[in-house]
């Protein structure tokens, strides 16, 4: 299998653990892809977030074959532990970074466009976070969305979502940088005109020394070629892939 | 016959076998005084005090408010809230003490008053509202239009066993001298409780991010227990578009070296708002939870006592750099 092959395979397999089955279908998921991301450092993280959109509609019963094994490679914990934790943290216990608290909002439709948001709160100091925060270096984390992404004062690239066909974009870019906060506000433009918008704000967490807190924002046009349906996971998997990319640098 | 000094055991005889006190010292009287106001306030007056164990019996309040009426002319904002809260506790002034009341209370509302009125003047000084945890973390700057003449309230919340208290105030001073003050390398100079404070460069991190401060409780005239805290710290300033600026500095214990403290996080922030030229708007944030269960019973008069009494040495300390030629 070719590297190209491998990266689609694995966007594609972490996408679909955003979605809900429907009720009454199980669940089935193919840890394969993940299983052999999860050997690569960059992938573990964006793994340990597939795994727990798993654990939370696996909730009861026994684990699927190799779920237990994949748990703890990545997250370091017991699937009842995982379990159990699951219940009361929107994020995995990341063993490369430390979530004091996380909010996940459910994507939303409003009119014309869906929105998101996520917000957490790191331990990690704004100062180690805001060079990583720069656009161009944060995008090319994400690399799993972009392809040919150039770096100038005005970046774009190939962007790649799950379940929408590939566009050419260029990002407008807005930043503001204080010795407290660091917000930025981008705008995804695609040939057809504005894809998406997100606010990102980092500040340093009141009271808590050290702890940063992220929230990241987006509203997304879709277009009427993507289903409802998927509108909403595929938006969350954009954003909380983006968030952890860039709480762990 | 001259009487010898009283010998006390101190609770951390880890470090400090015994300190002997001496019976004319100050700075430990005042701190007594200023902390059986808080007691006097919070925990019930006048019997609250037989109910403590000796070593924790705070001052009678005429004994208290004597003790602070007696402190320097240069310390009026410091004295203020806690005579407020002994008014507010339930005490009730003699004759003879109303003079200086009034003296107080002038001092307090730049405006002259009969003596009777004093008490009266005192008592919004006194304020603490019981707040939801979230209403604290909602607190921010206020409106452009607030009015930074009415006093500053303490917002007090229990959360997981810790007491947190939130004091918002109006400084009348620029934000650069208040900014200058609430950085950790001049915390020493902002109360009576700091014995020394000191500034570290944690290796770990490679910021000079760690506080060293050696802390003072005096329960009462003869007891007196000492805490040594390693705070992380981190201070930031924020332009804002609408030309507001912030600057804050954010405090978390690692430890106290006797493990007599296990919480003790919060923040102080002042902000420069536009149309309000010549003042700072101030909030201050203390969360602590002791080791001690007896403690932690007080620990809403202590948190309380420590935030107002920063806030007061900053008014004082702003109102010193004003007189210096």
């Amino acid at each position: 299998m070719t590297d190209l092959a491998a990266r689609d395979g694995l966007h594609a397999a972490l996408c679909a653990t955003y979605l809900r089955p429907h009720p009454g279908v199980a669940a089935v998921t193919d840890l394969g892809p993940l299983a052999r991301a999860a050997a690569e450092p960059r992938w573990t993280p964006l793994v340990g977030l597939a795994l727990w959109n798993i654990l939370g509609r696996e909730a009861v019963g026994p684990p699927s074959t190799g779920l237990a094994d994949l748990v703890r490679d990545v997250l370091g914990l017991d699937i009842e532990d995982a379990r159990r934790e699951r219940r009361r943290r929107a994020l995995p216990p990341f063993l490369e970074l430390e979530v004091l608290d996380a909010t996940c909002e459910t994507p939303e439709e409003r009119h014309d466009s869906t929105s998101g948001v996520v917000e957490l709160c790191v331990l990690t100091h704004l100062d180690d976070l805001v060079s990583a925060a720069h656009p161009t270096t944060w995008l090319a984390r994400c690399d799993l969305f972009w392809d040919a992404l150039h770096d100038t004062p005005r970046p774009g690239g190939v962007l790649r979502l799950p379940n929408v066909p590939s566009l050419a974009v260029s990002v407008d870019v807005s930043m503001r940088h204080g010795g407290l906060r660091k917000e930025i506000y981008l705008e995804v433009h695609a040939d057809h005109g504005q894809l998406a918008r997100s606010w990102t704000t980092l500040e340093k967490e009141r009271g808590r020394p050290g702890a940063t807190r992220i929230r990241h924002e987006r509203r997304v046009r879709f277009g009427d070629h993507v289903s409802p349906a998927l509108r909403g996971p595929t938006l969350a998997y954009w954003l909380q892939t983006e968030a952890v990319c860039l709480a762990i640098p | 016959m001259p009487r010898d000094p009283v010998t006390f055991p101190v609770r951390r005889a880890t470090r400090v076998p015994n300190r002997r006190i001496a019976p004319g010292d100050r700075q430990s009287r005042e701190r007594a005084a200023i902390w059986s106001a808080y007691f006097h306030r919070f925990a019930g007056w006048p019997h609250g005090r037989y109910e403590v164990p000796y070593g924790l019996a705070p001052m009678s309040c005429r004994h208290a408010f004597e003790t602070l009426d007696g402190m320097d002319d240069a310390r009026r904002a410091t004295i203020r809230r806690p005579v407020s809260h002994l008014l507010a506790a339930g005490w009730k002034p003699e004759r003879r003490h109303l003079d200086r009341l009034a003296g107080i209370a002038t001092t307090a509302t730049d405006a002259t008053t009969a003596a009777h009125e004093a008490a009266a003047r005192l008592r919004p000084l006194a304020r603490v509202e019981h707040v939801s945890r979230e209403t604290l973390r909602a607190a921010d700057v206020p409106p452009p239009d607030a009015d930074p003449s009415v006093p500053g309230r303490s917002r007090v919340t229990i959360e997981d066993g810790a007491a947190t208290v939130q004091l918002e105030t109006w400084l009348p001073a620029p934000l650069e001298r208040v900014a200058e003050l609430i950085q950790p390398k001049n915390w020493f100079k902002l109360g009576h409780f700091w014995r020394g404070t000191e500034l570290r460069t944690r290796p770990e991190t490679g910021r000079c991010d760690e506080l060293l401060e050696h802390y003072v409780f005096d329960w009462n005239a003869v007891n007196t227990q000492e805490f040594i805290v390693h705070l992380s710290v981190d201070h930031g300033e924020q332009d804002e578009p609408d030309g507001r600026k912030t600057v804050r500095t954010d405090y978390a214990i690692m430890y106290e070296e006797d493990d007599e403290i296990l919480i003790d996080d919060g923040f102080a922030q002042a902000t420069h708002i536009p149309k309000r030229e010549g003042w700072t708007h101030y909030l201050g944030e203390k969360k602590i939870k002791f080791a001690s269960p007896l403690l932690n019973f007080m620990s809403m008069a202590i948190v309380t006592m420590l935030l107002e009494n920063n806030a007061g040495w900053l008014m004082d300390a702003l109102r010193a750099q004003d007189r210096r030629p």
